[in-house]
């Protein structure tokens, strides 16, 4: 037998002003299953939730329906009262009489009718109310990182030097992402690798950090607190404990013509190589599709010369499964290579480079050992001209949003080549500027006024060659939309950021969700940009949108942040408003038909396939969906989907959502 | 009819709508009391059934509410609700019933001033078109009416 | 022996099913639904275009799960709700052969669901042309006029379920109707009550429903229920562009969505 408690606030007069509040009161004693009824002035005082406390003692109360302010503002302060007075917090409601009343009404009847109503639909949820516990689920204090970028790098430190354990996966031979590519970065030109690899080393000695590089998740199963991840060693074919990097390897390989990926293929390598010279780890890994061993079974030079034996070319792919509790997505990002404007000829004037690519030539350890040379004939060019926007803000070439790091990006590359060739000529074709950080502006102002870099506002329309120089024309609108036409002697296009070709793949294996152009989806663009959907995997870096390395870093310790605030207990426990499907005696089990179209709606992909068993024979009884408690966020869709009503949301089952509807419109007799 | 005061029954998700209707109550916005809120986590939650059981048990007309798509706080929430409302009104008006005396919306929770006036909107709209009993009425007077048929046959 | 005979018969033969669903000849010279349990049985077996029964409803029946492996011929409506049961998981307890005869004439046996999926893909049936002039008729009425007939279709219900029992798509355990805690349907047959059910089954069988028309054919009152399901794909087909039967994937009109699903009426 119900014996509900009802408390009416006046809220000093905020409520009493235009509601009756006695006569709320009054009319709440009356309804069936309510045992005590007051109203009061301040319930939220500490006197006031003195008085809900010793009722529910006195009264031996079942539950309580405190009728004040929302209860997006003191639902957890009743609730607590609850508890200290006895009862289960989820057996208290709260019944809307400020925000939703006597705050937008006048006083009249009408009003003091509507506030009884409301408090009747909540007498009669109380009334179906179960008793809820916070769910807790077990956590393994162990990280998993994906990507070895500067995002990669930052949350791996972090979540390291906090005492956890961390295991990064890259699929690259070495760690350090684009920004190992860079000469220097913006807006404060110093040398990127110069600040970058001290943290490399330090990922690859830290204590906490495991590290596997060539390789990539292969699957992702299981549940925050309780990841379980295959993780594909791909085979480097060289025994990285014989290893000392001596280099006589890749120094001796006669296949040397390979297209380097780290110089943005302006310059070749071996078959076995290490990326850059200051790798981590910096050993050697076999190419094994270029190689001529294993594509020929010809040459085998390298495992002739090595003087500890390390080549081994029976090695094979291994995989490892690891347990983790939490997953920080950090895979980066690449730039839009192919041909994407014809007319502007990448691809088929050598001279056409993107920025990757005049970063490698401006890098000390870049092809052309940091001298900005033509790719056509090494010259150094007396006039480059920067294409700004080539490909993104373009709804017709299908990237409509902005790549944010160009436009800083144009402003330093000019302001290198002028650095390095006081003579030179640098003309920059802008739509707008976008340099809105720290010292952002002062930076690209920098270029124009001490550098004497030309801006041009408006877009290229064509670029062709002729008599070995490259003739770019664009147009200036400020001055009247004037044609203009350059002969340059290269052109540097800021292509824009896009996702890497692997996105939509990883992506799928963690269950994650992505947007139309491949980068990963956040869980609320302004309120959690460093979680995913999927409890327990975070994001860091450009893999969530083109971002500058500031962002990525600060990206990713808020990543780290979110990981450790996961990992500060053994325990971590959920709001118990979670959905859960009924299970009753067999041979029912559950009226659980299996079709198991629930499992789309869900958009956490907490709902299973479940097979419930024989206990004697292990044969299959029935299929029936299942809700993991652990990712399920309360939404309640899968609910109001299910034709017969075999799963429920606890807090907001049917059966309170009918009676709320029903004891809304109908008086009691 | 004079003196007819429409019932409204409002189903609003927790996290735009009541936020909203929150917002219009701290800005001190009025509007008709002829309102009444039921408060659900997501618009996926609502099922179709309980408007069919609010117009049965004395509504007149009946709001439903959520947050603008894209901004769910469950991701997809309100997504699932458009497609079921689409398929339930569209089911609605093929036998004939008044999908005029529903009103769907998206309302933010910054957009109290909205909110304040979709409800007048409503509950003017409804007043104008008077007490629903076409659900009511069903029962006994079909039955009346047959047996009248059959008697005067 | 028919060709259908033959190749029933060898099925048996050669032990790819223990129990053959297909439609035979009744003493009123009307084709009914049978059950064939041994190759000498396989005479029995017909197919005319009355043939009109929708078998996929059989197999849900536990008396004929558990002869494990089924075999089942279909007529177009089967075939889709083969597919679209497959697309809801409800098969995974047996093996099931599928049959049909083609438009040549030649019977087909199925050898995997994806063949079936392209058969029914390749030939996938229009809405019958008596059911779209049913339909047009009751378009062409004003709001209260189709009030007025539906109440009065209602009120002629008596609640006896045999259009539940008849669908393919109603496999519940326990109905939304059984459920009693809350009680969401009126048992009694009130008018009101009525039309509630019409509109839980109209709106649970959106974007399931293979048009097979069996539930309009079956009720005792004569109600043209199978209108109201008729609607419904129509409207799904002209908004999202989903068709049920079509595809064993476990998508649908209303477990998915698009981002920029048109929404005119919403405020």
């Amino acid at each position: 037998m119900a014996r509900i408690g009802v408390f009416i606030c006046h809220c000093g007069e905020n409520i009493s002003a235009t509601v009756d509040v006695e006569k709320v009161a009054q009319e709440a004693a009356k309804l069936s299953g309510v045992a005590f009824a007051i109203d009061y002035k301040y319930m939220c005082s500490d006197p006031g939730q003195t008085q809900i406390i010793e009722a529910i003692k006195e009264h031996k109360l079942t539950g309580i329906v405190v009728g004040a302010c929302s209860p997006r503002m003191h639902e957890a302060t009743f609730r607590k009262a609850a508890e200290k007075g006895g009862i289960n917090p989820y057996l208290c409601e709260m019944a809307n009489l400020r925000e939703q009343v006597s705050w937008v009404h006048a006083r009249s009847e009408a009003t003091t009718a509507k506030a009884i109503d409301i408090v009747r639909m909540m007498v009669q949820k109380v009334k179906q109310d179960s008793k809820l516990f916070p769910i807790k689920v077990p956590v393994i204090k162990t990280a998993l990182v994906i990507g070895g970028g500067i995002a990669g790098i930052q949350a791996a430190l972090d979540i390291a030097n906090a005492g956890h354990k961390v295991i990064m996966v890259e699929k690259a031979p070495s760690i350090g992402g684009h920004m190992s590519q860079l000469s220097e970065t913006f807006p404060t030109l110093d040398c990127s690798q110069c600040i970058l690899t001290p943290r490399m080393v330090e990922v690859a000695q830290h204590p906490n950090i495991t590290l596997h590089t060539f390789a990539e998740v292969e699957s992702v199963s299981g549940y925050v607190g309780n990841f379980d991840v295959q993780v594909r060693l791909k085979a480097k074919s060289v025994d990285m404990k014989l290893c000392t990097g001596c280099g006589s390897c890749w120094q001796k390989c006669p296949n040397k013509k390979i297209p380097d990926e780290f110089n943005a293929g302006l310059s070749f390598r071996t078959a076995i190589y290490t990326p850059f010279p200051q790798a981590v780890p910096n050993k050697p890994v076999i190419d094994r599709a270029n190689c001529s061993w294993f594509q020929k079974g010809k040459c085998g030079v390298c495992k002739k010369v090595c003087p500890v034996g390390a080549i081994n070319y029976e090695m094979e792919d291994e995989i490892i499964d690891i347990k983790v509790g939490a997953i920080v997505t950090a895979t980066g990002f690449d730039i839009k290579h192919t041909d994407f404007f014809p007319e502007y000829g990448y691809g088929e004037f050598k001279d056409v480079i993107d920025g990757l690519q005049f970063e490698r030539l401006a890098s000390a350890s870049g092809p052309t050992n940091g001298e900005i040379r033509r790719p056509s004939d090494g010259k150094i060019p007396e006039k480059i001209v920067f294409v700004a926007c080539a490909g993104s803000r373009d709804k017709a070439k299908g990237i409509e949003y902005c790549s944010k790091i160009c436009c800083m990006y144009t402003a330093k590359h000019a302001m290198m080549y002028k650095h390095k060739n006081h003579d030179g000529e640098a003309y920059v074709f802008y739509m707008d500027v976008r340099s809105a950080g720290k010292n952002y502006d002062e930076f690209v102002r920098r270029a124009v006024e001490e550098d004497d870099v030309q801006y041009i506002r408006g877009r290229v329309s064509r670029i062709y060659e002729k008599n070995g120089k490259l003739i770019v024309k664009g147009v200036d609108t400020l001055m009247n939309a004037e044609p203009i036409e350059i002969e340059a002697d290269m052109v540097v296009l800021a292509t824009a950021v896009v996702a890497n070709q692997d996105a939509e793949s990883v992506a799928q294996k963690m269950h994650i969700s992505y947007d139309k152009h491949h980068f990963f989806a956040e869980a609320h663009p302004k309120l959690r940009p460093v979680e995913t959907n999927t409890a327990g995997i975070m994001l860091a870096g450009a893999c969530q949108t083109a971002k500058d390395i500031p962002d990525a870093v600060s990206q990713a310790s808020a990543a780290a942040s979110k990981v450790m605030g996961l990992f500060s207990s053994d325990e971590m426990t959920r709001e118990p408003v979670v959905a859960v499907v009924n299970r009753m005696m067999p041979p029912q089990f559950t009226t659980c038909t299996g079709c198991l179209l629930c499992m789309e709606v869900c958009p956490y992909h907490a709902i299973e396939r479940e097979e419930i068993l024989d206990r004697r024979t292990g044969e299959i009884l029935k299929v029936a969906a299942r809700v993991n408690a652990g990712l399920c966020q309360g939404c309640g869709t899968c609910v109001a989907f299910c034709r017969n009503k075999s799963i429920d949301l606890q807090g907001y089952t049917n059966q309170q959502m009918l009676s709320e509807v029903i004891a809304l419109l109908n008086k009691p007799f | 009819m004079p003196d007819f005061e429409p019932k409204i029954v409002a189903f609003v998700c927790n996290w735009c709508t009541y936020a909203g209707a929150d917002l219009a109550g701290t800005s001190r916005t009025k509007y008709a009391p002829n309102v009444r809120i039921v408060r659900f986590p997501c618009t996926g939650r609502i099922d179709f059934m309980l408007l069919m059981k609010a117009f049965e048990n004395g509504a007149d007309g009946v709001i439903i509410s959520g947050c603008h798509p894209n901004d769910c706080h469950y991701t997809s929430g309100n997504f699932h609700a458009r497609r079921r409302w689409i398929t339930f009104r569209s089911l609605l008006d093929f036998i004939g019933f008044d999908i005029d005396r529903i009103t769907f919306s998206w309302v933010s929770a910054a957009e109290g001033r909205k909110w304040a006036e979709l409800v007048d909107e409503v509950t003017n709209t409804i007043r104008a078109k008077g007490p629903f009993t076409e659900i009511s009425t069903l029962d006994s007077s079909k039955l009346k009416q047959l047996f009248y048929d059959e008697i005067t046959k | 022996m028919t060709k259908l005979q033959n190749k029933v018969a060898e099925l048996f033969e050669n032990g790819t099913i223990n129990l053959m669903i297909g439609f035979k000849n009744a003493l009123t010279n009307q084709p009914v639904p049978c059950f064939i349990e041994n190759a000498s049985q396989a005479e029995l077996l017909i197919y005319t275009p009355e043939c009109k029964n929708n078998l996929a409803v059989y197999l849900h029946k536990p008396e004929v799960k558990q002869s494990k492996k089924i075999g089942i011929f279909g007529n177009m409506a089967t075939l889709r709700s083969i597919v679209q049961l497959t697309s809801e998981n409800q098969f995974w307890d047996i093996e099931k052969t599928i049959l049909t005869i083609d438009a040549n004439d030649e019977v087909i046996v199925f050898a995997n669901m994806e063949e079936l999926e392209t058969y029914v893909q390749e030939n996938f049936p229009d809405i019958s042309e008596e059911d779209l002039k049913l339909l047009a008729y009751l378009d062409s009425l004003t709001r209260e006029e189709r009030w007025n007939y539906w109440t009065e279709q209602f009120t002629a219900c008596i609640k006896c379920y045999a259009c539940r029992a008849v669908c393919p798509m109603c496999y519940c355990s326990q109905c939304t109707v059984e459920c009693n805690q809350p009680q969401w349907v009126k048992v009694s047959s009130k008018t009101s009550g009525n039309m509630e059910w019409h509109t839980i089954r109209a709106m649970h069988l959106a974007g399931r429903c293979v048009n097979c028309g069996e539930c309009g054919r079956t009720c005792p009152a004569g109600i043209p229920i199978h209108l109201l399901t008729a609607r419904m794909n129509q409207d799904l087909f002209k908004e999202f562009g989903t068709r049920p039967g079509f595809s064993t994937k476990g998508e649908y009109a209303l477990n998915t969505f698009k981002v920029d699903d048109k929404e005119g009426f919403i405020k």
